[in-house]
């Protein structure tokens, strides 16, 4: 058991740190896209040494610590974003059990986790800490405003984030996050069960991982760089590590929750292998989680940045309303239509 | 292997308190909590509580805390001003505490685990008083007995997701179950209860209109 | 949940939908006005009409156990609808003169009346928590309502403070009475038969709730917050805390007290009896001794609740049915007098938060003789002298400890009661023979009808129910049968 769920760790977060560092210069491909440039192409072929160079370079400079930080928590919080942004995905199902050799692996790390759900708001909540406390930390203006934002910002999002699970918890009657996607193979998607719900989650989502539109916690014209303006080197990284690796994790949540996860339509009626239907059944998800994250870059380079105050309008104003309704909605719909 | 995972939860959760009560600057007395409720978390999940210590992370952590923190930063120059009171006052508060730790612990090792029941058949017997009463409340009482046992079956049928998963062991459903049947007083009235404290909130914090913000909002209405 | 479940709780469900309801009109009403008041004593009349409906029918239990819907039950609920109604009149004049939010203020004492209700009802120790709870909240936001005045703010801090520390005593005391019995419903919890062994938990579980509790009620040494709460607090609020707060803690302690399982406690029953007896002891003496030397009206009365508090314990000392009798007929009495006495202080009391000194009620007969007659009346029967309703309130209350084996307990509460008539009829003194100190700026008041009919009901009820107790004890004779 112990050795199982140690290799799927293993497994999960080289995956997760080699497509971090790619989703890097994916945006830098994106952002030059969308911009009409070239971008980054000098580092090996196509540019795909770059990610390694910028390791380098960060591993390589100097930590700078800021003579007013508090040296503990400017050392820790880094840590508690990296570490929270991994841990959702210690419940997140990668693909249905696969069976080898007689025996059955489930393709999750920790998986029939009752709470799984809760387990993912629960740990959002705690991301919050990480820039909060490095804004404190820090000892400087920018970076004070920029964590205050974040947890204003987060914490407000958090509530629209919590009501558009609440949609999918009671078409699925369950908090399992396999269960959900077995409901959603027995019931279809949620997306097409809950338009309104999946709306919510996707833009809480965005406020969640503090991508444009939503980061203003780092917005450059007014705060310098937020609340890591006064990180360097590996701390930065790993900010920067953070922040992409939450953007998988909610794209990972956000495929499971509302776009059957690794389920892939009409596949089950052709008859094919398990085992091969297993393996497109990853790659359907990994698919999917791609198609999140390039949304995300999408959105990133083509939207401006909210005003603070418009953020919080939405947030309490619009979207909150929003999601209870949205309960309502989904209640009668499960009462009258779904039955 | 369990043991040691209860103890070095337990020390997590000590030693954040323990933090907490001594530290001199007050935002590491805040942080440390963060330790203690992550402990408690942990312990609950041990005690096979796993809601309630998604619940405790997401209230306390998630909720509370932060809203502390954000106190803290808020207040200027906090993190310098010293927080602990005189050597006088820890020596009284230090024996008072450890007179309440006395007092607890003689109730508690004085209080037998066990204690006599009649059972069906009349004769007395000795039962674990931890173990079985606590697990279903309202156990002693006549009246209620079938009602614990149906309010278990789940009203409105379970979907089958949930029963394909009734191998492990977890708490949600039943909870919520009991939350709508035989709760539904307490669960509505928390409601109320938490409405009283909003509308309390808003009506401490919320800013006095001046003479000149009155005048706008009465030119506007008009 | 059905229809004798819906039934039990409907008082409950009337008390917190006309808050709902006003709060809802208060989101879409600009100009502030009478409405929500008037809302406020509809739906408190209401609520008392279901509550004497539903004493008439059988005693049951609701919601499988969770909601006594019994005389006791409902003769508390028609206690707070009473005091509610008193002090939406009272009110009435105090908060459209000093401009605050009318809406807001009558939602929270419907709230707070709720969770009274539910803390007089409530059969499992989980619903009277959460009604002392929402009724505790209430009450740290209405005592912060002038939020301009300092003192209306630090009346809310020290009681908000003091008050989540009383809650930590009393949430620690239900875990551990829950960890020795198993249970924290009170049906069930007196059906345990034969626990033997559960003895120093369950004890320290119900002194840590006495504790709590006793805050609540400002009993002797956790007074300390009453004076200055009930002095900051805008008047009518204190009025109402200090009576049908207290009524509602008392009516809860009851409640658990007289579900303890027969065994359980085997020598820890007298144990209590004698800690709750000397809280009673100190309170009354305390309480009178200090209310002597106060130049303030609103500490006096302050001081004097905590006496009231103590007469109140002695019947929750003696523990029988006589006793809780005698604390159903004086919690009802106290909150009539209280609230009234109250309600003249506010009635005279300046917008400058003047006039609360004793010697602002120099000669006041000749200025106000009706609000001087009234408060003479209400101050009488404060003292407990006959024939006003608090001489047979006592009367119960002393008759009860008697009757428990507490002869030296009622001596001590016939001996503060001479005490306290020192400085009762030293008000009345005041107001009779004495001339005013200034001559005109004494103390000004605008005439307000609906106040002195609210006062003016008040007194009446007291020289009534002083007349016939025969009234209030038909109502609690549930339980001397």
């Amino acid at each position: 058991m112990v050795v199982e769920a140690l290799i799927k760790i293993v497994i999960v977060l080289l995956t997760v740190l080699t497509a971090v560092s790619y989703l890097v210069l994916l945006e830098r491909w994106i952002s030059a896209w969308l911009q009409d440039r070239i971008g980054p192409n000098r580092t090996g072929p196509l540019g795909l040494f770059q990610p390694l160079a910028d390791v380098l370079k960060l591993l390589l400079k100097e930590d700078i610590e800021p003579s007013q930080s508090e040296k503990w928590i400017h050392w820790l919080a880094p840590v508690i974003s990296i570490t929270v942004a991994f841990s959702v995905l210690a419940i997140i199902p990668f693909g249905s059990a696969i069976i080898l050799s007689g025996k059955s692996y489930s393709l999750a790390i920790a998986s029939n986790v009752n709470i799984g759900v809760l387990y993912i708001i629960a740990l959002t909540s705690v991301g919050v800490y990480g820039i909060t406390l490095a804004g404190w930390s820090s000892g400087s203006k920018y970076s004070l405003l920029g964590g205050l934002r974040s947890s204003a910002q987060m914490i407000s999002y958090e509530l629209t984030l919590g009501l558009g699970l609440v949609s999918v918890v009671m078409l699925c009657g369950t908090l399992d996050l396999g269960g959900i996607i077995q409901s959603q193979i027995a019931g279809g998607w949620n997306i097409i069960r809950a338009p309104l719900g999946f709306m919510l989650f996707l833009i809480s989502s965005f406020a969640e991982t503090n991508r444009q539109p939503f980061d203003l916690p780092e917005a450059e014209p007014e705060l310098v760089g937020g609340y890591h303006t006064e990180y360097s080197s590996m701390k930065f990284a790993l900010f920067f590590l953070a922040e992409y690796a939450n953007m998988i994790t909610a794209s990972a949540v956000m495929s499971v929750l509302f776009l059957g996860g690794w389920h892939v339509p009409f596949l089950n009626t052709l008859g094919m292998d398990p085992s091969l239907l297993a393996v497109l059944g990853i790659l359907a998800f990994g698919l999917k989680i791609f198609a999140f994250i390039f949304f995300f870059m999408w959105v990133r380079w083509s939207i401006p940045r909210f005003r603070y105050d418009q953020l919080m309008n939405l947030g309490w104003k619009v979207l909150l309303p929003l999601g209870i309704i949205n309960i309502v909605i989904t209640a009668l719909e499960k009462t009258y239509l779904l039955h | 292997m369990f043991d040691i995972i209860f103890y070095i939860f337990g020390a997590i959760t000590v030693g954040g308190a323990l933090v907490t009560a001594f530290a001199r600057n007050i935002v590491y007395a805040a942080f440390s909590l963060l330790f203690t409720f992550f402990g408690i978390a942990g312990l609950y999940i041990m005690a096979n509580a796993d809601f309630l210590a998604v619940t405790q992370l997401l209230v306390y952590v998630g909720g509370i805390l932060i809203l502390l923190i954000f106190g803290v930063m808020l207040t200027s120059r906090i993190g310098t001003v010293d927080i602990r009171v005189g050597t006088g006052s820890r020596w009284v508060a230090g024996i008072m505490a450890l007179g309440l730790f006395a007092i607890l612990c003689a109730a508690f090792f004085g209080t037998a685990a066990t204690h006599t029941e009649k059972s069906a058949d009349g004769k007395s017997q000795v039962v674990t008083s931890w173990a079985t009463h606590a697990t279903r409340p309202w156990s002693g009482s006549k009246w209620n007995q079938d009602a614990t046992t149906e309010a278990l079956k789940p009203k409105y049928g379970a979907p089958d997701e949930v029963k394909s998963n009734e191998g492990s062991s977890g708490t949600s459903v039943e909870i919520g179950t009991l939350f709508l049947t035989d709760y539904l007083l307490p669960f509505e009235v928390i409601s109320v209860l938490i409405l009283v404290s909003l509308l309390g909130a808003t009506m401490i914090a919320r800013k006095e209109p001046t003479k000149e913000e009155e005048a706008i909002a009465e030119s506007v209405s008009v | 949940m059905n229809n004798t479940d819906f039934i039990a709780a409907l008082p409950l469900i009337i008390l917190a939908g006309t808050g709902l309801l006003i709060l809802l009109w208060d989101a879409f009403e600009k100009t502030p006005s009478r409405a929500p008041l008037i809302l406020t004593m509809a739906g408190a009349i209401a609520a008392a009409i279901v509550a004497g409906i539903n004493m008439t029918g059988p005693a049951s239990v609701a919601f499988g156990g969770l909601l006594y819907d019994n005389a006791f039950s409902n003769f508390f609920t028609i206690i707070f609808s009473a005091a509610t109604i008193l002090t939406a009149l009272l009110a009435e004049r105090y908060l459209l003169e000093e401009e605050v939010l009318v809406g807001e203020f009558c939602a929270l004492i419907l709230f707070a009346a709720s969770g009274m209700v539910m803390m007089a009802s409530g059969a499992d120790m989980l619903v009277i928590f959460l009604g002392l709870e929402t009724m505790s909240i209430a009450f740290y936001v209405l005592a912060g309502l002038f939020r301009t005045k300092t003192e209306s703010n630090e009346a809310a801090l020290k009681y908000f403070l003091l008050g989540a520390f009383a809650t930590g005593f009393f949430l620690y005391g239900i875990a551990l009475i829950y960890g020795s019995l198993g249970t924290m419903n009170l049906v069930a919890m007196s059906n345990i038969h034969s626990v033997t062994t559960s003895g120093p938990m369950l004890l320290l579980g119900l002194i840590l709730l006495i504790v709590g509790f006793a805050f609540k009620v400002a009993a002797f040494p956790f007074h300390q917050w009453a004076p200055d709460v009930y002095e900051g607090a805008p008047t009518v609020v204190s009025g109402y805390m200090s009576t049908a707060g207290k009524a509602a803690a008392f009516s809860a302690i009851v409640l658990v007290f007289s579900s303890m399982p027969a065994g359980a406690l085997a020598g820890g029953a007298a144990k209590i009896q004698i800690v709750i007896a000397a809280l009673a002891a100190c309170s009354m003496l305390y309480g009178n001794i200090v209310a002597l030397s106060q130049t303030k009206i609103k500490r006096m009365l302050a001081y004097s609740s905590t006496a009231h508090a103590g007469y109140l314990l002695l019947g929750v000392a003696a523990l029988n049915a006589t006793g809780v009798a005698a604390i159903e007929i004086y919690a009802a009495v106290y909150l009539l007098m209280q609230i009234a006495a109250f309600g003249i202080v506010a009635l005279l009391e300046k917008e400058t938060g003047t006039g609360l000194n004793l010697d602002d009620y120099a000669g006041l007969a000749k200025r106000r003789p009706w609000a001087a007659f009234l408060l003479a009346i209400i101050m009488l029967s404060l003292a407990g002298i006959p024939p006003f309703a608090g001489f047979f309130g006592k009367y119960y209350l002393f008759l009860a400890a008697i009757n428990a084996g507490l002869t030296w307990l009622a001596i001590v509460g016939v001996v503060s009661s001479i005490i306290a008539s020192y400085f009762y009829l030293r008000i009345i003194v005041l107001m009779y023979f004495r001339e005013p100190l200034h001559a005109d700026d004494g103390i000004a008041v605008k005439e307000n009808n609906i106040s002195y009919i609210a006062i003016g009901l008040a007194s009446a009820a007291l020289v009534v129910l002083g007349l016939m107790p025969g009234l209030l004890t038909d109502a609690t004779g549930y339980f001397f049968k």
